[in-house]
């Protein structure tokens, strides 16, 4: 329209967006160093107090240290360390495509009720011992939890495609969920003796203890295998964020994506639901904080909210053994007031909009 | 004489039967349960309600020649809890598979009307689910129809309550005699380790206390100075996790354990095949399988938080019935910690023998040991 | 130069048939076409129907085509949206659809010149959350533009604009449209703009087309009666275009 060419800066707009770029990159790798420095935090600390010296020497010489020294950094703080950071980010990130594909910032698994549904599939093994795949008894329950996550994922999903039901409807449906599953849990928890009842309360307060190294494997390969998945569609999700039809304007096949993401999402938080029990606050506010930090171009957002989350988990595996030392305290407990704060700095020292 | 016993009984419940329809009989006494509370109950009791299904213990002590004659309704936690025990009264008393149960009290959230229903002269509550059933608003409710509700408690603080809640249930059940004479032979029991204690002051060992090892995957729970951690003080020991957990019941972290280097590890157990089928846990109780206990218990001291831990090496690992937590009977726990803490000291002491004796003069069940197995030498 | 020829296309949803009959054979590459017609028509429908986004009996002919990929783009009515995105942003997402994660200069250097062409270069880093609605329909347009359709289906483009984007914009598409040989239909509501920067036009009413041709023959007194239910007059204004006056509701 009008011809007249800007007088300054012919390029500004590209050279504005690589500095952009640049800047978010640098955010990145700040969290990136953030979550290094709470890994090895983690791995430092505990009530043992061995010196940093002898950390190192059984990290790279493990076969010069004693039994004890070995075993108390490999098996007892590494697996929670590694957990803290894999369940952290598979909650966040599993909340950011929920909150990208359903358009609703408060979609999470916690509030969509896959967690709930996880708690109940639990429980349902610790009071009633009632296992849902009587193939794997030892595994009763994570592997109830993760059957109950799905039903509930998929009931979200397939109750998203019927013809009228909007975004807001689902979110509904989810808080009908939640209540559903957690009515179910009071339920079974009315039933169960005192023993099974701790064993229940302690497992929905969630706790990273329960960290072994398999089941660091498990998320870490979940994790691996659709964070590429998300990566492919990068460009799709984030259009998906522009309104359904106007993704579908620019050639986005949104029903596709949508189950595509659904189905992957109901993997990524029904795994560690069903090894460390019910964290519910990093899959909401994970996804938040590296939204505020990085905006939803999902190319930044995505390792954003993996970060965001690893790192929230990471804080709170550390805090939670050294309030009480010596004493374990629910890490789902911790989370909360770990988070909270970051959070608020994020809400009102922040100009860009939280959603 | 089994007859004979049965003969009694059956005069004695007809007695009884008698005595209650007689209304100018039963007196109204004014009792005070644990919490202070005085209430007034028509004694002597003749349709009690069990908050718990493991009062039982209790009970049985004190009816030892029909332990459920009084009983109309009780939780179903024992058959689940404690199978053996359960299975053991089950055959001596079939009657009390048909006994009507309630679900859940811990919450406080028994069904009033069906409690109405049964007409019970009085209902027992644990104290730990006071909390839970004051705000239900159950006591009013159950005062308005004239049905009073005491608390007992043998698991918030065994070692101050257990002889009030048992000279309460004397009282109530028309059994002060049998009350008095249990709380004796309790005291007794305790003073032989606590007299020994207090004149030979030993040096204390290091215990590492786990609560339900191998229920789940998650180690360690414990106790604080509270319950199996006071009964361990009190059998001449320190308990790690005293100054850690705060209340009574907490988790400690792994770590701790390889840190603190206990000297010695007792591992509450019990048979939880009805909750964790072929779980870890050890299943110690009333006529268990010790050999395959001890197994399990030796499978146990494999987890990473019992690395090179004295205790392991030494083999000073143990495992006690869990139900010792909330039960009049701890006494004979906390002779056997003692033995095991102080087997020089208590040489002489046979915790083995008082659980029989205890059997034999209180309880209507032919004792079966299984409460206890060690990885000691020489066990 | 791309042609368009719609041969007897329809859609329906489930069972209602909201479309049906519709048959051109006129949209050529370089020339706007507006499609008119009163509220809930069909003409949302018949866009998507075109672009594929919905199924339906008929067919779309395309000829011409250079841009092998998706050369018809579908541009939808400003939804609103409240993604945390720069305009920036969501040009280069409009761009990057379906392709890698790297973006190259003469991608960044596309957007630049398509913000600039539209004059909302200033706007290029404010959120789209901070934008008035007729700078998101702007903003639409960049995003539509910037993949170089070959053919544009613009639902109502310019809604929400004030008088001098109006024309602005419909200008500028037609310059575009001149220059790039892009085929472009403009859903319209007023009929003005069809009769100044539209040379045919196609009328909807009830999922049918009413009438289809040069706009000056379309847009007559008898269809207005007919299709928008009002009495109405073309005439000529001083300066000699055809004017639409409308007198009252038809009778």
């Amino acid at each position: 329209m009008s011809v007249v060419a800007a007088p300054a800066g012919v390029l500004a707009g590209r050279e504005r967006y690589r500095a952009l770029a640049l800047r978010r990159i640098v955010l990145l790798s700040a969290l990136a160093a953030a979550l290094f420095a709470s890994v090895c935090a983690d791995m430092a600390l505990g009530p043992a107090n061995y010196t940093i010296a002898e950390i190192f020497e059984s990290l790279f010489r493990s076969e010069h240290v004693s039994d004890q020294l070995r075993v108390v950094v490999w098996d007892i703080r590494m697996p929670i360390a590694l957990m803290a950071v894999t369940v952290g980010a598979s909650l966040s990130v599993a909340g950011a495509q929920m909150q990208t594909i359903l358009a609703n910032p408060l979609a999470s698994p916690f509030t969509l009720g896959i967690s709930a549904a996880a708690s109940f599939g639990a429980a349902l093994a610790l009071v009633a011992g009632t296992a849902l795949v009587p193939l794997a008894v030892g595994y009763m329950v994570p592997i109830n939890a993760f059957v109950m996550a799905m039903v509930a994922a998929l009931f979200i999903h397939f109750a998203s495609t019927m013809r009228g039901v909007t975004v807001e409807t689902i979110v509904l449906l989810g808080i009908a969920l939640v209540f559903t599953f957690n009515a179910l849990l009071s339920l079974l928890e009315y039933l169960a003796s005192e023993q099974a009842l701790a064993a229940v309360v302690f497992w929905t307060m969630g706790s990273l203890t329960k960290a072994t190294w398999p089941k660091v494997f498990v998320t870490a390969a979940v994790l691996a295998g659709t964070l590429p998945l998300f990566a492919r569609q990068a460009w799709a999700l984030t259009a998906l964020r522009l309104g359904e039809d106007k993704a579908a304007s620019f050639g986005v096949n949104v029903r596709r994506l949508r189950l595509q993401t659904m189905l992957t999402i109901s993997l990524l938080a029904a795994i560690p639901v069903s090894f460390v029990g019910t964290i519910g606050f990093v899959g909401l506010v994970g996804p938040h904080m590296a939204r505020m930090l990085v905006g939803e171009d999902q190319r930044f957002f995505l390792p954003a909210s993996v970060l965001c989350g690893a790192l929230l988990l990471s804080v709170t595996s550390v805090v939670s053994k050294t309030i009480l030392p010596g004493a374990i305290l629910p890490i789902g407990v911790i989370t909360a007031l770990v988070g909270v704060p970051f959070f608020f700095v994020l809400i009102f020292g922040s100009r860009r909009r939280a959603w | 004489m089994r007859l004979f016993r049965r003969f009694a009984a059956i005069t004695l419940a007809m007695a009884v039967t008698a005595l209650a329809v007689w209304p100018g009989f039963a007196a109204t006494t004014t009792v005070t349960d644990v919490t202070g509370r005085t209430v007034e109950v028509k004694t002597p009791v003749e349709r009690v309600i069990l908050g718990e299904g493991r009062q039982i213990y209790f009970v049985a002590a004190l009816d030892r020649e029909a332990p459920f004659h009084r009983i109309v309704g009780w939780r179903d936690d024992l058959a689940k809890a404690d199978p053996e025990t359960y299975s053991a009264y089950l055959e001596k008393y079939p009657a009390i598979g048909k006994l009507p149960t309630f679900g859940g009290m811990k919450d406080g959230t028994f069904d009033v009307e069906q409690a109405v229903a049964l007409k019970p002269d009085v209902i027992l509550m644990n104290l730990d689910a006071k909390t839970a059933t004051e705000e239900a608003g159950y006591i009013e409710t159950l005062k308005k129809v004239g049905i009073p509700l005491v608390y007992v408690d043998f698991r918030e603080k065994p070692m101050v309550n257990t002889e009030p809640s048992m000279r309460l249930i004397g009282k109530l059940f028309g059994k002060e005699k049998v009350a008095e004479d249990f709380i004796a032979f309790r005291r007794q029991s305790i003073s032989a380790v606590t007299d020994v204690l207090k004149r030979e002051n030993p040096q204390r060992p290091l215990v590492f206390m786990e609560r339900a090892g191998g229920y789940s995957d998650d180690c360690c729970m414990s106790f604080g100075d509270e319950n199996f951690g006071k009964m361990v003080e009190i059998a001449g020991g320190i308990n790690m996790a005293k100054d850690i957990i705060p209340g009574t019941f907490g988790t400690v972290n792994p770590e701790q354990i390889i840190a603190s280097n206990p000297d010695q590890v007792i591992v509450t157990g019990g048979n939880w095949e009805g909750y964790v089928p072929g779980g870890a846990w050890v299943g110690v109780g009333y006529g268990a399988d010790e050999a395959l206990a001890r197994k399990k218990l030796e499978a146990l001291t494999k987890r990473p938080a019992f690395t090179g831990i004295k205790a392991v090496k030494t083999g000073e690992v143990h495992a006690i019935w869990h139900q010792f937590y909330n039960n009049p009977y701890q006494f004979v726990a906390i002779q056997q910690i003692a033995k095991w803490l102080h087997p020089d000291l208590f040489r002489d002491l046979d915790p083995d023998a008082t659980f029989r004796e205890l059997y034999a003069r209180f309880l209507p069940l032919d004792y079966k040991p299984g409460y206890f197995v060690s990885l000691a030498r020489g066990e | 130069m791309v042609a368009v020829a719609l041969a007897d296309l329809g859609a329906s949803y489930g069972k209602r048939t909201i479309l049906s009959g519709i048959a051109t054979d006129f949209l050529h590459g370089g020339t706007l076409t507006a499609v008119i017609g009163p509220n809930a028509a069909g003409k949302s429908t018949l866009f998507k129907r075109i672009a594929g986004l919905l199924a339906g009996p008929g067919t779309v002919h395309l000829s011409g085509a250079t841009n092998g990929k998706d050369p018809i783009r579908y541009m939808p009515q400003d939804t609103g949206g409240n993604a945390v995105l720069t305009v920036y942003e969501s040009v280069l997402l409009a761009a990057k659809q379906g392709s890698g994660w790297r973006v190259g200069d003469d991608e960044l250097n596309g957007i630049d010149e398509i913000l600039r062409a539209l004059d909302i270069q200033t706007l290029a880093f404010r959120e789209l959350g901070e934008l008035s609605g007729g700078q998101r329909q702007l903003v639409a347009i960049a995003q539509a533009l910037v993949r170089r359709p070959e053919v544009l289906l613009m639902d109502e483009p310019t809604s929400a604009l004030d008088l001098y984007r109006q024309i602005e914009v419909l200008a500028f598409m037609q310059r575009r449209a001149a220059t790039s040989g892009m085929a472009v239909l403009i859903a319209l509501h007023d009929l003005n703009h069809a009769l100044r920067y539209c040379d045919q036009t196609i009328v909807i009413a009830d999922g049918r087309m009413r009438a289809a041709g040069p706009t000056s023959e379309v847009i007559t007194p008898a269809m207005l009666r007919d299709v928008y239910r009002v009495e109405a007059r073309v005439e000529r204004c001083s300066r000699g275009r055809p004017v639409l006056i409308v007198d009252s509701p038809a009778a």
